[in-house]
C-alpha cells in the first residue's frame, strides 16, 4: 500500500510516510532528500541536452524546442524551492535539511557554470567564477519560492484541519490552526529582493559591476 | 572655419541647458583636458572630424541592404559622398581595446588596454598629442570607457565623457564629466548630448585653427534604448535570425553577461532603433558642419561589430566576421577621387590614427602599428596588406577564450589558447563561417600555411 493511500485521500505526497512505518535510515534518508535530488538531477539531464543540441538546428521545430529547454533548465534552478521546501519538509527533514535542499540546485548550477568556465579560465577565476550574480539570483528566488512553498503548505494543511480531516504535524513550525507565520513572508520578501538586486533591477548591473571589479582585485 | 551660431541653430541644437567647466557639478581626479602649446597650422589644414560608435556591426548599415528595413540616412550619404569600406575590421572585437587603438593606432598588445578590465596607461601618446602640436585645436566628446582612473587627456581642449556604470554610460540622464567637473544631464537623452556638445564646442572655440573632434557614442550598445519617438518603429517588421539563432539563447552561460536577457528580437529591434536614433544625430552632427564640409574629412566608424544570434552568440569577442567587421566610412573632399565607391582593401581600426595624421601632413610616430589609408582614398595604386591580424584577450566573466586569427580574402583561421582547437573557415564559401574546416585532411595545406602566417603576424604585432 502507498504510503499516500495510508494516510487518506488529499494527503501531501510522502506526509503519511513519517507517521507510518519506519524503514532503514537510509530509505528515510533518501525519501527527505529526493525532491533535492530530483531538482538537482533535472536540471543536470536539461542542461545537458541542452548542450547536446544547441547550435545544430534540425528543422523548424529547433528554435521552439531550445527556447523550451533552456527555460525549462531555469525552473530547477530558480524555483524548485517551491516543491522541495514543502515536500522535504513534510517528510520530517529538518530546517536545516530543507535549506540545503534548495540550496542543492543552485548550487549544481554554480559548478557547472564553474566547470564551463575552466574551459577559458585559470581554475581559481573558474571557482570565483561560480559565484556569479546569477547563482546569487537563483539562491534568493529559491528562498522565495521555498517562502511560497511553505506558506501554501501551511494554508493547505489550515484548511484542512478546518476541515476535520487528519493533518500530521510535520517538521514545519507553521501553525495548524491558521496556517499563518512571519516566517514564509520574510522569505519570500528577501529572496525577492536578493534576486531583483541580484539579476533584475538595471539587469542585474548593480551586482554584476562590483562582482568583475572584485574579481579585477583578486586576480588582475 | 567659418561656423556660426546661426549654422549651429540651422543644425538644430538646443543649446540651452549644456553645461561647461566651471558651470556646474563637483570636480572629478580626472578628465581633465590638457591643452598642448602647439605651431600654427598651415592654412587650408583640414579639419578632422571621428564619429565612432559602440557595437555598430558592418552590415548595419542602410546603403548595404544587408537588412531591408534598416534606415541609416545619414550614413548612407556620407558613404555616397566618400568611400566605403566593406572589409574593415578590429584588432580586438571589445570596447576598451578598440578605443584604445583607434586613439594610438596600436594594437592592444602594445598599448596595453587589452581587455575591459586592464587600464589606459596615462602619457600614452595618442593621435591628440602629434595634432594638438601641429596647431590643430582637439576635442574628445563621448564614450572613454577604458577601466581605470579617468585620465587626463593631453591634446585636447575638450573632454566630455561618462563613468556611470564603468564607463557605459546610460542612455538617459546621462551625467558627463564636462572637462573634469561633474555634471548632472537630467532629462537627456545621451546621443543628442554628445551631439549637442559637440557642436556648442565648434562653435564657442572657432578660433580659425583646424579642428580635430572625436564622437564617440554609447550607442548602439547595450541597454538598447532609443529616442522615445523612435521606440517601436521596428516592431512590425520581420526579423530573420540565423538559422542556429532562438529567442532565448540570450539566457545561455555564453550570452548572459551582454545585457540582452530576455527575448532575443525584441533587443534586436530596440537595437535597430538606437541605431536609428543615432544615425539621425550623426546627420545633425553633419548638417552642422556642412558650411565647412569641403575642408572636413569625415571618418565613420564602431569598435566593434555584433552577433545576433550568429553561432548562437549575443555579443562581440569572437573572430567571426559579425564582430569583428565593422562600418568604416571615410568623406574627404579635397582627396577621395571617386566618391560614393565601396572598396574592398583590408583595412583596421589601427589606421585611423595614422591616417588622420598622414591627411593633416603631420609625421606619424613610428609606434604606430597601422597604416594610413590616405593613398587608398586618393586611388593610387599602392602595396597593400592582404591580410589583417587579430587578438583577443581573456575577458572575465565573458566565456571566449584568448585567441589569435588571420582573415585574408578568403579564410579566417584561428587559433585559441587554453588548448581549443583551432578554427578554419572559407569565408567565400561559407560567408556564415558556419563549417569548420581545420580537421578536414583537404585543407590540411591550407591549414600549415594559415598558421604559419598567423605565427609570422603575431610576431610582427605582439
Amino acid at each position: 500500500m502507498s504510503a499516500a493511500a495510508q494516510s487518506g485521500a488529499g494527503a501531501m505526497p510522502g506526509e503519511a510516510a513519517r507517521s507510518g512505518p519506519v524503514g532503514s535510515s537510509s530509505g528515510r534518508a533518501w525519501r527527505i532528500a529526493a525532491p533535492a535530488v530530483i531538482s538537482v538531477v533535472t536540471f543536470l539531464a536539461i542542461d545537458l541536452l541542452l548542450a547536446a543540441l544547441v547550435g545544430r538546428p534540425w528543422g523548424p521545430a529547433y528554435p521552439l524546442s531550445m527556447d523550451a529547454l533552456v527555460l525549462l533548465r531555469m525552473g530547477p534552478v530558480f524555483f524548485s524551492g517551491l516543491i522541495v521546501w514543502p515536500v522535504m519538509r513534510a517528510r520530517g527533514a529538518t530546517r536545516a535539511q530543507a535549506v540545503v535542499g534548495i540550496l542543492a540546485t543552485p548550487l549544481a548550477f554554480a559548478i557547472v557554470s564553474g566547470w564551463r568556465a575552466a574551459a577559458f579560465f585559470p581554475p581559481l577565476e573558474a571557482a570565483y567564477y561560480s559565484t556569479n550574480p546569477m547563482v546569487v539570483g537563483a539562491i534568493g528566488s529559491q528562498v522565495s519560492s521555498a517562502g511560497v512553498g511553505a506558506l501554501v503548505y501551511a494554508l493547505w494543511r489550515a484548511r484542512r484541519h478546518r476541515s476535520g480531516r487528519p493533518v500530521s504535524s510535520g517538521a514545519t513550525p507553521l501553525p495548524i490552526s491558521t496556517g499563518w507565520s512571519w516566517g514564509p513572508i520574510v522569505a519570500i520578501i528577501a529572496g525577492t529582493a536578493l534576486t531583483v538586486f541580484a539579476v533584475i533591477w538595471d539587469g542585474g548591473q548593480h551586482l554584476f559591476y562590483p562582482w568583475v571589479l572584485l574579481y579585477g582585485s583578486l586576480f588582475g | 572655419m567659418a561656423l556660426t551660431r546661426r549654422d549651429i541653430l540651422v543644425g538644430g541644437v538646443g543649446l540651452a541647458g549644456l553645461t561647461v567647466s566651471g558651470c556646474a557639478g563637483s570636480p572629478t581626479t580626472g578628465g581633465r583636458p590638457i591643452p598642448v602649446q602647439g605651431a600654427t597650422a598651415p592654412p587650408g589644414s583640414p579639419n578632422l572630424l571621428v564619429i565612432f560608435s559602440d557595437d555598430h556591426r558592418a552590415d548595419h548599415l542602410g546603403i548595404t541592404g544587408e537588412v531591408p528595413f534598416l534606415q541609416t540616412p545619414a550614413l548612407d550619404t556620407l558613404a555616397s559622398e566618400g568611400v566605403r569600406f566593406d572589409r574593415a575590421y578590429v584588432t580586438t572585437a571589445l570596447c576598451s581595446p578598440s578605443r584604445a587603438t583607434l586613439l594610438t593606432g596600436q594594437y592592444a598588445s602594445r598599448h596595453g588596454v587589452q581587455n575591459n578590465l586592464s587600464a589606459w596607461t596615462p602619457g600614452t601618446p595618442s593621435f591628440f598629442d602629434s595634432l594638438a602640436a601641429a596647431g590643430y585645436r582637439c576635442a574628445y566628446i563621448g564614450k572613454w570607457h577604458m577601466p581605470g582612473d579617468l585620465p587626463d587627456l593631453p591634446g585636447v581642449e575638450r573632454f566630455v565623457t561618462f563613468t556611470i556604470e564603468e564607463g557605459q554610460g546610460v542612455y538617459r540622464d546621462c551625467p558627463l564629466i564636462v572637462d573634469g567637473v561633474q555634471t548632472p544631464r537630467p532629462g537627456t537623452y545621451v546621443s543628442t548630448d554628445l551631439t549637442d556638445y559637440a557642436l556648442q564646442w565648434l562653435e564657442e572655440t572657432d578660433d580659425g585653427r583646424p579642428f580635430c573632434l572625436v564622437v564617440a557614442h554609447k550607442a548602439v550598445h547595450h541597454e538598447f534604448e532609443p529616442p522615445d519617438d523612435l521606440l517601436g518603429t521596428y516592431d512590425d517588421v520581420a526579423i530573420d535570425l540565423p538559422d542556429e539563432a532562438f529567442t532565448y539563447q540570450t539566457l545561455l552561460d555564453r550570452n548572459v553577461w551582454e545585457g540582452t536577457a530576455g527575448r532575443l528580437q525584441t533587443s534586436y529591434r530596440r537595437y535597430c532603433e538606437t541605431l536609428l536614433g543615432m544615425d539621425r544625430e550623426i546627420g545633425r552632427l553633419l548638417d552642422a558642419i556642412e558650411p565647412v564640409a569641403d575642408n572636413t574629412v569625415v571618418v565613420y566608424t564602431s569598435d566593434n561589430g555584433y552577433s545576433w544570434g550568429e553561432h548562437v552568440l549575443t555579443g562581440k569577442r569572437w573572430a567571426y566576421d559579425d564582430n569583428i567587421k565593422v562600418p568604416f566610412i571615410v568623406r574627404w573632399p579635397d582627396g577621395v577621387t571617386a566618391p560614393g565607391t565601396v572598396s574592398d582593401a583590408p583595412v583596421l581600426n589601427a589606421d585611423i590614427a595614422p591616417t588622420l595624421l598622414d591627411i593633416a601632413g603631420v609625421p606619424i610616430p613610428a609606434a604606430m602599428q597601422g597604416r594610413s589609408i590616405a593613398p587608398l582614398l586618393r586611388g593610387e595604386a599602392i602595396e597593400w596588406r592582404d591580410e589583417v591580424f587579430y587578438e583577443y584577450f581573456a575577458d572575465f566573466p565573458y566565456q571566449v577564450p584568448p585567441s589569435q586569427a588571420v582573415r585574408t580574402d578568403q579564410w579566417l583561421y584561428v587559433e585559441y589558447d587554453r588548448g581549443l582547437a583551432p578554427e578554419l573557415y572559407d569565408t567565400v564559401a561559407d560567408p556564415q563561417q558556419q563549417v569548420n574546416l581545420a580537421d578536414d585532411p583537404a585543407y590540411a595545406a591550407t591549414r600549415q600555411e594559415l598558421s604559419q602566417r598567423l605565427a609570422d603576424l603575431r610576431r610582427e604585432f605582439t
